[in-house]
């Protein structure tokens, strides 16, 4: 059955329109991937009422090859203009950009691409070879492991983030209270809204990513120089080196597949959460963990594994329970419901020649979009040389209309403006941008899972110690404590060579 | 090849201007009200729209609502009297609140209007001070679709549980599932408690998960005893996912005609809890539209509801249409409306949280 499913997507594929679709998907999927706070889930809301009256396969095509090609496309920016293009690719911008001011901006968009791809790909084929799995798999993570993750993922952020020790725990807490603003996330109550209505949302994702990381920069770079790149970027030999960033780091790359992989397949969590723990692990498994974030290239071969594989993991709880894992799934799940698919845990038995389509497109979307950039990377580096003052207004022109564009409140684009000053702020006082915005993505999961294991446990507080959640809480206190062993152990090593 | 400083500014300003001028599309509400013509003495029988109408959906494309706008909306275009086309704009926030107060304040001309869910609209009016519409002002064109209560149980965790009386001998020891606080799923139990006095609403055991999908997972991982779901929504859980054992509606469900309904197994003021839990949408227009435009909207809306095309196509994408004209929306609503404001206790609840 699944096979003649497959065989099926194939050949719908072949066609005039299935080519014609997988083409305009991928082309529009990197483009709103390479503008910066439109991902995905934007592109995909956008497109989606004109594709009412479709045929369902036909719609999928076209939303498949959206999906898989945005992540890859919001990696160039991150790359070479220090902006998430998407939101999951903030990691992607602590080894990414300081490559192409050093003038690797190509060789660090084929490291991001060819991680990027492969990921994806060996991500589909554990997806398609766990179907029967899915939904045992989506039951196992609770509200209380959900809780402990999130708790993990803002543990994981103290460990890894560099700059003011002092700065970062103010900043980090700063985020966490503006996290809680809007409607309380169980009881739907407004906290902290001071008679606004724009508040009940609380602060939008976008428009403080897009402040605190691209107006920021180009507040930095309109101030300090003339180009992003120190020097001329060299374009020879670049894909072949980033090829080999991946390779020489395989073992790098599965960790990284793995994390992404199961932290998409947990529903809630969200996925911007993936490649920040995928660099974090990257970086305290590292012998030299002194180079990151100086343009290491394992620090963009982590976060973009993790980003594909977990967009392949994001399918697991939507196509097996009907929870949506994260916005851009949940903008999929409309997608069913707009073609008369009931989103649920029937989603795979009652329509698998839906889910054999967004699986078989996505392999093409993996591999088409990510060679596109890889290709393109090297033209598109040569953006890195080019005066700042040209950048600079096309870059804020671009945010401000992307960010007016997702929800047509103009307010949005006064958020981002005041983002951006206080990015700028964090810039100068060396403390990482990058506390002001994980925290407000993670604080409200916390806060959910947190609230619902309560109510659900009744006062049996064992509920919160679970074996999942026991093994997180173990890998947490391990992830604190490694780096003190390990530098304790340095001192032993350095003393006995002395 | 340096651009001057001169230049950026120039750039800038040039980018204030179009984001300005993006933000002041439409002017602004004062001058909106002013331009309302024709006044209803001098107006004519019918009206026939000059330029497209845009129907404002307070929720996501591809959820529920949206859908059922997506759906009437063309056969609504054939009914309408002209060539314009009806624009589908979703305009989100809030849990509905933003795109609400949107219609609310929109010029009354007939060339905005919206499909709001009244339910979850009266109920923010009556808890959320800072909402600045007023659903009772809000003329009802009419509703495409009601969804009907019904107590789901848990067949993994109370097998035991097969009828209304077996749920009450153990209400209290049950953990009961919602949608989300201040839901129609969280309404229902607390309604039908201080309305039939059967039991103490207050006593009952919440939990409120993310949406039905949230639900469902609860279920299946045996987190959870009882939810008051929607027919409509769930029928294609029942008996794997949900066991259906009582139906808020004053006759049987043509979808499960064999549960028993709320008037059946005798709960007292039955039929009052019914009206109150209807979940309906409706289209609305703009207070003081002129009555000669939204009786226009109202009989093509009706029109359209009725259209044997439209009903299958609605169907087939699996949103049954219950049609509703204007006058029997406009009195549910009333009654919808009445009912809420008297429950003081609930909507403290719903105030504190």
């Amino acid at each position: 059955m699944l096979f003649e499913v497959i065989s099926i997507a194939f050949s719908q594929i072949f066609t005039s329109l299935g080519m014609a679709l997988l083409l305009f998907g991928i082309v529009i999927g990197l483009t709103m991937g390479i503008i910066p706070g439109l991902g995905a889930m934007a592109t995909i809301a956008l497109i989606l009422p004109f594709t009412y009256g479709w045929e369902k396969l036909d719609a999928f095509l076209l939303f498949s090859a959206i999906f898989g090609s945005t992540t890859v496309g919001g990696s160039v920016t991150a790359i070479l203009l220090n902006t998430p293009g998407t939101p999951e690719n903030i990691a992607t911008t602590l080894d990414g950009y300081p490559m192409a001011r050093k003038g690797k901006a190509a060789e660090a968009i084929a490291t991001a691409a060819f991680s990027s791809m492969c990921g994806g790909l060996i991500s589909l084929a554990v997806f398609i070879a766990t179907i029967p799995l899915l939904r045992s798999i989506s039951l196992m993570f609770g509200p209380p492991e959900i809780f402990w993750l999130g708790f993990f993922a803002l543990v994981i952020i103290s460990a890894v983030t560099k700059g003011s020790f002092l700065g970062s725990l103010i900043i980090g807490c700063f985020a966490l209270i503006l996290s809680f603003h809007g409607l309380n996330p169980i009881t739907g109550t407004p906290r902290f809204v001071h008679g606004f209505i724009y508040l009940y949302d609380g602060f939008q994702l976008i428009p403080v990513l897009l402040g605190t990381f691209a107006v920021s920069e180009m507040i930095k770079l309109s101030l300090e120089r003339e180009s992003i790149a120190y020097e001329v970027v060299k374009v020879e030999g670049s894909i072949k080196k980033g090829i080999k960033n991946v390779l020489k780091n395989r073992y790098l790359f599965l960790r990284s597949l793995v994390i992404g992989y199961i932290i998409g397949a947990i529903p809630g969590i969200g996925g911007t959460v993936a490649n920040y723990l995928a660099y974090a692990q990257a970086v305290q498994t590292s012998k030299n963990p002194e180079t990151f974030g100086k343009g290491d290239p394992r620090g963009i071969v982590a976060p973009e594994t993790a980003n594909n594989a977990k967009d392949v993991g994001q399918l697991v709880p939507t196509l097996s329970l009907g929870i949506p894992g994260s916005g851009t799934m949940a903008v999929l799940l409309g997608a069913f419901i707009l073609h008369g698919i009931q989103p649920g845990p029937f989603i795979i038995r009652d329509n698998l020649d839906v889910v054999a389509m967004i699986a078989v497109t996505l392999v093409f979307a993996f591999s088409l979009s990510c060679l596109f950039v890889m290709f393109l990377g090297q033209y598109l580096a040569r953006l890195t040389t080019i005066d700042v003052y040209r950048i600079v207004p096309i870059v804020l022109v671009i945010c401000f209309i992307a960010v007016y564009y997702i929800r047509y409140e103009i307010l949005d684009i006064f958020v981002t403006l005041l983002f951006g000053m206080i990015g700028y702020i964090l810039v100068r006082i060396n403390v990482s941008r990058i506390l002001l915005v994980l925290p407000i993505i993670i604080g409200p999961i916390i806060e959910r899972n947190f609230i619902l294991s309560l109510s659900i446990c009744r006062g049996d507080y064992t509920y919160f110690f679970g074996p999942i959640s026991i093994f997180l809480i173990l890998i947490m206190v391990a992830t604190i404590i490694y780096p003190f062993i390990k530098r304790k152990y340095k001192l032993k090593k350095m003393s006995w060579g002395d | 090849m340096s651009i001057t400083r001169r230049e950026f500014i120039k750039y800038s300003i040039i980018t204030s201007a179009a984001l300005f001028g993006l933000g002041c599309i439409g002017g602004s509400e004062k001058e909106k009200k002013e331009n309302i013509t024709p006044t209803p003495t001098e107006t004519p029988s019918e009206w026939i729209p000059e330029k497209e109408i845009q129907l404002i959906i307070p929720y996501k494309a591809g959820g529920g609502t949206d859908i059922y706008a997506r759906i009437v909306a063309p056969y609504w275009e054939k009914y309408l009297p002209g060539d314009q086309p009806i624009v589908i704009i979703n305009k989100l926030g809030g849990g509905g609140v933003v795109g609400t107060t949107a219609i609310y304040q929109a010029k009354p001309d007939g060339y905005t209007i919206g499909l709001i869910i009244p339910l979850a609209m009266i109920i923010n009016q009556l808890t959320k001070p800072e909402v600045q519409y007023d659903v009772l002002k809000m003329p009802v064109l009419g509703s495409p679709s009601a969804y009907t209560r019904v107590v789901c149980t848990n067949p993994k965790t109370v097998p035991d549980i097969e009828n209304w009386d077996d749920l009450l001998e153990r209400i209290y020891d049950l953990t009961f599932a919602t949608y989300g606080f201040g839901g129609t799923a969280h309404l229902a139990p607390l309604l039908t408690g201080y309305e039939s006095g059967l039991y103490d609403p207050r006593k009952l055991h919440f939990v409120h998960y993310s949406g039905t999908s949230g639900v469902i997972a609860a279920f299946e991982r045996k987190e959870a005893d009882v939810y008051f779901g929607a027919v409509e929504a769930h029928t294609a859980y029942r008996n794997e996912v949900f066991n259906f054992i009582l139906v808020f509606k004053n006759e049987r469900h043509e979808m499960c005609p064999d549960v028993p309904t709320t008037v059946e197994v005798g709960i007292p003021n039955a039929e009052k809890i019914n009206n109150a839990l209807t979940d309906i949408k409706a289209f609305v227009a703009p207070p003081e539209t002129p009555a000669f435009i939204t009786n226009t909207l109202a009989s093509s809306l009706n029109k359209a509801m009725n259209d044997p095309l439209c009903i299958k196509e609605a169907k087939e994408k699996k949103r049954p249409i219950t049609p509703r004209n204007a006058k029997e929306s406009v009195k549910l609503v009333n009654e919808m409306f009445k009912t809420w404001s008297k429950q003081d206790e609930i909507i403290e609840l719903l105030k504190t949280g």
